[in-house]
């Protein structure tokens, strides 16, 4: 069992957007996840509960049909129902937590939707808390399906408790929406939360790409087609750089059009002139991009070799005011 | 502020570069983030293969070799990762390196024990040691439990129409104040029928007992108050049951009915309504650390003493359903539920006793 306190985890949580989770692994380089949203886990939700839905009606199913034959007439039969019962139970209670215990963290639902249990601290995810944040849902789903199907405490021993209970379970059920890691009840308890299972390919290398335009050229000796001033990468920062990142890789129908005019305002926004006019007219815009996106990437990493990183156009280093305002006086 | 970190502000700081400079043309050198992920990507694919074939048949479909080499690329992938994310602004290679040392992560570090081994070390150490650490919350549900007995016995022998408010009458079905003496006898001792059915009765009394103990250690995350009153109620009912047979002379004979599966059945209630004690607990008083890390460190524990209370409630349904029915003799039935107390009692303050020196079970607090 593991004793370890989970480490505290929400002070390098507090600079995080919404919406992600960062933890620490246990060799020291933080991991940030996306995670889950609600719509994502009611989904994975209902798709569990449909298997466990679909489990109980097999077995109803097959209890009318044994009747119907004239099992139940043979000796032993009641033992047959009592482990059926028991079955179901387990079924119930158990679903959960035999899934993520097997399928590391995952039910079918999630599975299906792409969500997985882990360790809020970042640790490995224990059968103890797989258990603890599945036992939960006693009180975040059974309990007020309960009260809702049986109505005026049919149960009998907590009749006056119903009221109670049913005011209590909403706010159990709306619990992760209220919280910054969209915990449920059960991963408050357990130090678990849910998030998106990551999946990203490995594209090419945008700036490799323009190194291999300018060797494919006729001119490869020379310098490329397109430079650029020391003034001109001044201009725009890493926010700048990686949405024409995003412009680069898009290959939908308007990807063309999209990239032509945003070479159309980079170069009116940097002031970038061709050396001649017979170069203007043949003006390559996706060219032009690759290359601006290559030069300006090497820039701003080399900035950022020097502790440098400047976040966006608007960012002219006020990160670090002292050292100007000395200069300046 | 040294000079020298002023001089390479000025190199590098944006938009500070003097004019001289500013006209003069970049010249193109190849990007050290591009050569560093040539250098390197291999060694992601790699591990991208692995993780594809591990996630699509499990791990147990990757050779012995695939196996060894699975951590180390991890390693050197979240190394990657750290490294690129200072040195590199390509996106998508941050996001990429991103995802795939948590998928890795997932593999290292997910749960990896099989379930029957889990189970083993669950019953002879996890979870006796759980119930010594937490024997005060343990206590305390006892406490009210009994106190709730108390109170229903006392209210119902001075005045039986509290039976009334106390006992819900469909739970009753029957055992009332109006019933007559011989009726009431006749509860107790039921003519045994088959034990097909019995084993029916047995398994509903399991699954009903068990989402009771379930109940009273969910609910112990609203501070403890609902399991607390759920465990008063409970033990309310009982001691009513109790006067009113008592009132009949019956009492001893209730007593033997309740004790050969009460020991167990309401054990296992008692721990159910502990565990829940202990996250009511950890909500309210977190000490020193916070009370959502509090919550989770001792929700584990709590969770653990919840599922022995449904183990518990699985022996106590046979001993109900089955055992009461066909055994008749009210000494045979003392007999049998004073010997489940003492085996319980004694399997839990000794069981797995070898580690319970460790650290850990220190700072316990009373609630």
């Amino acid at each position: 069992m593991i004793r370890a306190a989970p480490a505290a985890s929400s002070p390098a949580n507090a600079a995080l957007p919404r919406g992600k989770h960062q933890i620490m692994t246990p060799e020291g380089v933080p991991l940030i996840f996306d995670l889950a949203d609600a719509g994502e886990r009611v989904g994975a939700f209902l798709i569990d509960l449909f298997f466990i839905v679909l489990v109980i009606v097999g077995v109803v199913i097959a209890i009318v049909l044994a009747a119907w034959v004239g099992l139940f007439a043979t000796p032993g039969s009641g033992w047959f129902i009592a482990a059926l019962v028991i079955g179901l139970f387990l079924v119930r209670t158990f679903y959960f937590a035999f899934f993520e215990l097997h399928w590391r963290g995952a039910t079918p639902g999630k599975r299906a939707m792409k969500l997985r249990v882990i360790d809020r601290a970042g640790g490995p995810l224990g059968a103890d808390a797989i258990l603890v944040r599945n036992l939960m849902r006693e009180i975040e789903v059974f309990l007020p399906l309960t009260a809702l199907l049986a109505g005026q405490g049919s149960e009998g021993d907590e009749h006056w408790m119903t009221l109670f209970i049913l005011a209590w379970s909403g706010l159990f059920t709306l619990f992760p929406l209220f919280n910054r890691d969209r915990l449920r009840l059960g991963d408050l308890v357990a130090g678990t939360c849910v998030i998106a299972a990551p999946r990203a390919m490995l594209l090419q290398d945008l700036a490799a790409r323009s190194g291999q335009r300018i060797r494919g050229t006729k001119d490869d000796a020379a310098a490329p087609r397109y430079r650029f001033t020391h003034a001109q990468l001044n201009v725009y920062g890493v926010m700048e750089l990686q949405t024409l990142e995003e412009v680069l890789r898009r290959d939908d129908i308007h990807a063309t059009a999209t990239r032509t005019e945003v070479a159309r305002r980079i170069r009116k926004r940097i002031d970038w002139q061709e050396d001649t006019e017979a170069a203007a007219t043949e003006f390559d815009a996706g060219a032009f991009l690759d290359a601006f996106y290559a030069a300006q990437r090497g820039r701003l990493e080399r900035d950022m070799l020097f502790g440098v990183r400047r976040r966006d156009k608007n960012d002219r280093g006020e990160a670090t005011p002292r050292k100007y305002d000395r200069r300046k006086q | 502020m040294s000079e020298d970190t002023l001089l390479l502000q000025d190199i590098v700081s944006p938009g500070k570069v003097p004019d001289a400079t500013d006209r003069a043309e970049v010249k193109s050198a190849p990007l050290k983030s591009a050569q560093f992920r040539r250098e390197r990507e291999a060694g992601w694919r790699n591990l991208e293969g692995l993780l594809e074939q591990a996630e699509r048949n499990g791990l147990r479909s990757l050779s012995g070799d695939a196996l060894l080499r699975l951590p180390s690329l991890y390693r050197a992938t979240l190394s990657a990762l750290s490294v690129a994310r200072s040195i590199s602004l390509d996106r998508n290679l941050v996001t990429y390196l991103e995802t795939l040392a948590a998928r890795a992560y997932f593999h290292i570090y997910g749960p990896r024990k099989a379930l029957s081994s889990v189970l083993g070390t669950f019953l002879g150490e996890t979870l006796p040691s759980a119930i010594r650490d937490m024997k005060w919350p343990i206590l305390l549900a006892a406490a009210v439990l009994l106190l709730g007995a108390g109170s229903g016995f006392a209210v119902t022998m001075v005045n039986q129409d509290w039976f009334y408010t106390l006992v819900d009458t469909d739970l009753a079905a029957g055992r009332t104040p109006a019933a007559s003496t011989e009726s009431l006898r006749a509860t107790l001792f039921d003519p045994p029928p088959e034990t097909d059915s019995l084993a029916i009765f047995a398994s509903e009394l399991f699954t009903h007992n068990a989402r009771i103990a379930l109940l009273c250690f969910a609910l112990g995350i609203a501070f403890g108050i609902p399991t607390l009153l759920l465990l008063f109620s409970n033990g309310l009912m009982l001691g009513a049951f109790v006067a009113l047979y008592a009132s009949r002379g019956l009492g001893m004979e209730m007593l033997g009915w309740l004790w050969i599966h009460g020991t167990t059945e309401i054990f296992a209630i008692i721990l159910g309504g502990g565990a829940g004690c202990v996250i009511g607990e950890a909500a309210l008083f977190p000490g020193d650390k916070s009370r959502v890390d509090n919550l989770a460190q001792r929700g584990r524990q709590a969770g653990i003493i919840a599922l022995g209370a449904v183990l518990m409630l699985f022996i106590a349904g046979g001993l109900e359903g089955i055992g009461r029915q066909v055994i008749n003799d009210t000494t045979l039935r003392f007999a049998i539920g004073s010997c489940m107390l003492l085996g319980w009692l004694s399997y839990f303050s000794f069981a797995g006793g070898a580690r319970d020196a460790a650290p850990g079970m220190a700072g316990m607090r009373a609630p």
